[in-house]
């Protein structure tokens, strides 16, 4: 058990000279949009110094889906009212997305990667792109998509059969298209949001519930070339290879990186969590510690090349995917900033990892249902641990879809407060050993979805001390909250609920102040912006993924919850 | 795994006539000494649709159970269709009276577009109708029946693909099977099939590779291996220059007024780009082929052998042995 832990690896070379050689070569590729000039890698490390865009999937690089914006407040929140709203078209799927907004500018991006950049102050179109799927395509993890990238004067999305495609942000014509890998086969692909660090932009995907084997890529903004890639389940030779079997299942291990990392720029490291190993409910064909799944991994930004990993849970057996978002916070106790990374998980438990040296700092749970493991101790072992077998079936908690599903939280330095929901649920899980065959569905269990031990399936909205995991304030929700959370310094924390309430609480006290009824559920990213001065807030309406499909089974009467796909936009009314 | 296998091949020592060399054919002698017996044959003849079987077949509960227990492990997880067909991430199956076979079809071919996947290749038709028998009635799910094929008590789970043939034949011969993995492997960003298509899989890149199969071994070893050209002008070589600076080299796909389509093949995976014409200060074309140069140097000789004896499969009499590669 102790080889797990953090290990430092040797931290390659400086390389800022080719950084600025490549910046140079950019410069001259696109034209500048506004006063602002081109939006470039640069600029997105100051993405916090621009509050009228949000210009990354979380709307800066450390993961807090926090905006400075502070026009629309607790105290006048009530007073929201509805600017424009846009309708994609097309509802199946839903809208998962997190629209970006980059100097008056929206881009979006609907299922079946559909793209429209809107006028940000009118819902105006300006353009429509709709990607040409091949007539034989498998689409093996839906039809949604969670969020594209802006910089260097185009767009960035990952697509339904696996492709990276950059189109001109001012046209929404193609410039570069690339297979990442044959979608056909892998039985993965991608529909995470990319993100843009320095030149490059980076791209996970799907397929850890699959026989394949996971990993990170990097291509060059400019001409879509593959700059690096990192396999999350090392090869034979490279180190971690020894925490699998001497098998060919390293090959189809998972690990895959479905949603979007974080970027630290003092120390040029991307941050990722990594899924859960496959067969996801079958142990027993991995023994081994199966790096780099399960661990929160840190990459240096400009080779690809690890620097350390810390490792959640190894050996899962509970398909605890790693795979959330990781929150890069400095946060200060007795006198000393420590510079953090908290990470929910899937198992209900929240990660404080200290992001330079990968070492554990707390484990604390956010859901209050947790049977998978007795406890975490002081040095981040499990202990206890309750691993459903083949041929009986075991009461696990929470639930395989998780003590939350992969929406985001949202951090706000004004309140110290971490937002996050939470799930109390459990399932009985059945073991069926599976051979691995590529590409093909790897899971190796079912799971029947069961209430806690004390009482209903319930959810809940809340916040804590990201820290130490104290509760703030909760509150009581009948079905999961499926919506990103949006937390700004007006003291607002926005969510939307399945039913399609677009709902806004006081970030300090957890009261809600006001709702809007958008007639679908929410299932993307709220986010807000500002254009000549006015703020404005955004947020995608339209129920519809995999956990969506899953919930009839324990709430019938969401079969009935209608789906949409459409954004609705709010801010205060203008002045007369 | 035999010596032959790690053996790389030098693209010096296949440059001229190296092959003649003694050490080549001493080499060769001492690690394929041993005449191959048969090949392995590429997949069973297609058996024609069974007809359906009686409806009260699809009835009888030992056909159903039998059905539920090939149901739990690759249709009931909770990305696909649940536990029992219900409850999961994809379309709800129980209860919606569901023909015969409109069910067959689909598990048996898949639905375009969607999750749904083809089980034809995993499922026998009799399997496929013991699968519809259970989802037409209702049987409440076995959810703690055990498959019909555990690979629980094997000791060691081998993959189906890249499965290693060790034995003392198959590193004689080249295997179709072994071949046919390598080239449709997804796995690497090299692999045949991301650029070629053969067996109507694979992509449109370069060209359709049916026909190589009447060429002879030692050609299409040397067409893999070594640098050469192309006689189809579809598949000459583009080289533009940009008012950047930057070069570009690969296949044209089309172009328009504005603008010209190309695979730029410079690194793998191949990305195809979008150059607007103004951008363009130079433009040559040649006709030497794109394809990496390097094979000789990731492939084992055993592997080429293998690649070499898939491309040739659909016209093969005998056997394709290392000897056919190297005179």
């Amino acid at each position: 058990m102790n080889d797990r832990k953090k290990h430092r690896l040797a931290r390659p070379g400086i390389v800022g000279i080719s950084f600025i050689v490549a910046l140079g070569a950019l410069a001259t590729y696109a034209s500048a949009q506004d006063g602002n000039g081109e939006l470039t890698g640069e600029r997105l490390v100051n993405a916090r110094k621009e509050p009228q865009n949000w210009a990354t999937y979380f709307g800066a690089y450390d993961a807090w889906r926090y905006s400075s914006l502070d026009q629309i407040r607790a105290d006048n929140v009530k007073n929201l009212v509805s600017v424009w709203a846009f309708q994609t078209g097309k509802v199946e799927g839903g809208l998962n997305a997190t629209p970006l907004v980059v100097d008056g500018i929206m881009y979006l991006i609907a299922s079946e990667n559909r793209v429209f950049a809107l006028n940000a102050e009118t819902g105006e179109r300006l353009w429509t792109y709709n990607y040409k799927f091949p007539r034989d395509l498998v689409s093996p993890y839906g039809k949604f998509n969670r969020g594209l990238a802006v910089g260097y004067g185009l767009v960035f999305f990952g697509t339904m059969d696996n492709h990276v495609v950059a189109l001109n942000a001012s046209t929404g014509k193609e410039v570069w298209n690339v297979e990442v890998e044959d979608g056909k086969k892998c039985g993965c692909n991608i529909n995470g949001a990319p993100f843009i660090v320095r030149d490059k932009v980076i791209v996970g995907g799907t397929g850890g519930d699959s026989a394949h084997r996971g990993y990170i890529s990097a291509f060059y903004a400019k001409t879509g070339r593959l700059a690096w890639r990192f396999y999350t389940i090392p090869g034979p030779g490279e180190p971690g290879h020894e925490t699998w079997p001497d098998t060919e299942i390293w090959k189809y291990g998972g690990g895959s990186t479905w949603l979007t990392g974080s970027y630290d720029p003092a120390q040029n490291l991307i941050f990722w969590g990594i899924g859960n190993p496959s067969s996801d409910f079958n142990n027993a064909v991995r023994p081994g510690l199966n790096l780099y799944t399960n661990c929160i991994v840190a990459i240096d930004a400009d080779t690809g090349k690890l620097k350390w990993y810390y490792q959640e849970i190894p050996h899962d057996a509970w398909d605890f995917d790693s795979a959330y978002e990781p929150v890069l916070m400095d946060i200060t106790r007795n006198g000393k900033t420590e510079k953090l990374l908290v990470h929910p998980n899937k198992s209900g438990f929240v990660w404080v990892i200290d992001r330079v040296t990968g070492k554990f700092v707390n484990a604390w749970p956010y859901v209050d249902t947790i049977t998978w493991v007795k406890s975490i101790d002081k040095d981040g072992n499990l202990i206890g641990r309750n691993e459903p077998e083949v041929g009986k079936q075991s009461l696990i908690c929470p639930n395989w879809g998780g003590g939350r599903s992969w929406n985001h939280s949202a951090y706000s330095p004004r309140t110290g407060l971490w937002y996050n929901d939470g799930i109390e649920w459990c399932a009985n899980v059945t073991v069926y050993p599976q051979e691995a065959r590529e590409g093909r569905p790897f899971v190796a269990g079912n799971v029947d979805v069961k209430p806690p031990p004390d009482g209903n399936i319930r959810a809940h909205l809340d916040a804590f001390d990201p820290l130490s995991g104290q509760k703030k304030w909760s509150v009581p929700f009948k079905y999961p909250i499926l919506s990103s959370l949006l937390v700004t310094a007006g003291d607002v924390l926005f969510t939307g609920d399945v039913e399609g309430r677009f709902l806004a609480f006081d970030a300090k006290t957890g009261k809600q102040l006001w709702s809007f009824n958008t007639g679908s559920g929410h299932r993307g990213g709220p986010i807000t912006y500002s254009v000549r001065g006015r703020q404005y807030v955004a947020v995608p309406s339209g129920l519809g993924s995999i956990f969506v499909s899953g919930m009839p089974a324990t709430w019938p009467e969401a079969a009935n919850f209608q789906t949409g796909s459409a954004v609705f936009v709010f801010a205060l009314p203008e002045r007369k | 795994m035999s010596e032959v296998n790690e053996a790389r091949v030098s693209t010096n020592f296949l440059r001229g006539d190296a092959f003649r060399r003694g050490s080549c054919r001493l080499r060769a002698v001492a690690l394929f000494g041993v005449v191959g017996a048969g090949l392995v044959t590429i997949g069973q003849p297609r058996r024609i649709l069974s007809a359906p079987p009686q409806a009260d077949k699809l009835k009888e509960p030992q056909f159903i159970a039998e059905g539920a227990k090939l149901f739990a492990p690759s249709c009931g997880n909770a990305y696909c269709h649940g536990a029992g067909g219900v409850g999961g991430g994809a379309p709800r199956l129980r209860g919606k009276a569901l023909e015969a076979a409109y069910l067959f079809k689909t598990i048996s071919g898949g639905i375009s577009g969607t999750a749904m996947l083809s089980f034809k290749s995993e499922f026998s038709e009799e399997q496929i109708w013991k699968l519809v028998a259970f989802i037409m009635s209702d049987v409440k799910p076995i959810p703690d029946a055990r498959p019909e094929t555990s690979v629980a008590d094997k000791p060691s789970p081998i993959a189906v693909r890249g499965s290693a043939e060790t034995t003392a034949e198959s590193s004689v011969t080249g295997s179709v099977q072994a071949g046919k993995s390598l080239f449709f492997d997804s796995s690497q960003s090299r692999s045949c099939h991301r650029c070629h298509s053969l067996q109507g899989e694979g992509t449109s890149i370069g060209p359709e590779l049916s026909k190589v199969a009447g060429r002879s071994p030692r050609e299409l070893f040397l067409s893999i291996i070594l640098p050469h050209d192309v006689k189809d002008p579809r598949y000459s070589t583009l080289k533009l220059t940009l008012r950047s600076g930057e070069k570009i080299a690969g296949i044209k796909k089309e172009e328009d007024a504005e603008s010209i389509r190309i695979y730029d093949t410079t690194e793998l995976p191949v990305v195809l780009r979008t150059i607007q014409k103004g951008e363009v200060v130079k433009l040559e074309s040649g006709s030497e082929s794109v394809m990496p140069k390097d094979y000789a140097s990731i492939y084992t000789m055993k592997q080429l052998l293998d690649l070499v004896t898939f491309l040739k499969s659909s016209e093969l009499k005998s056997p394709v042995m290392l000897k056919d590669l190297v005179e």
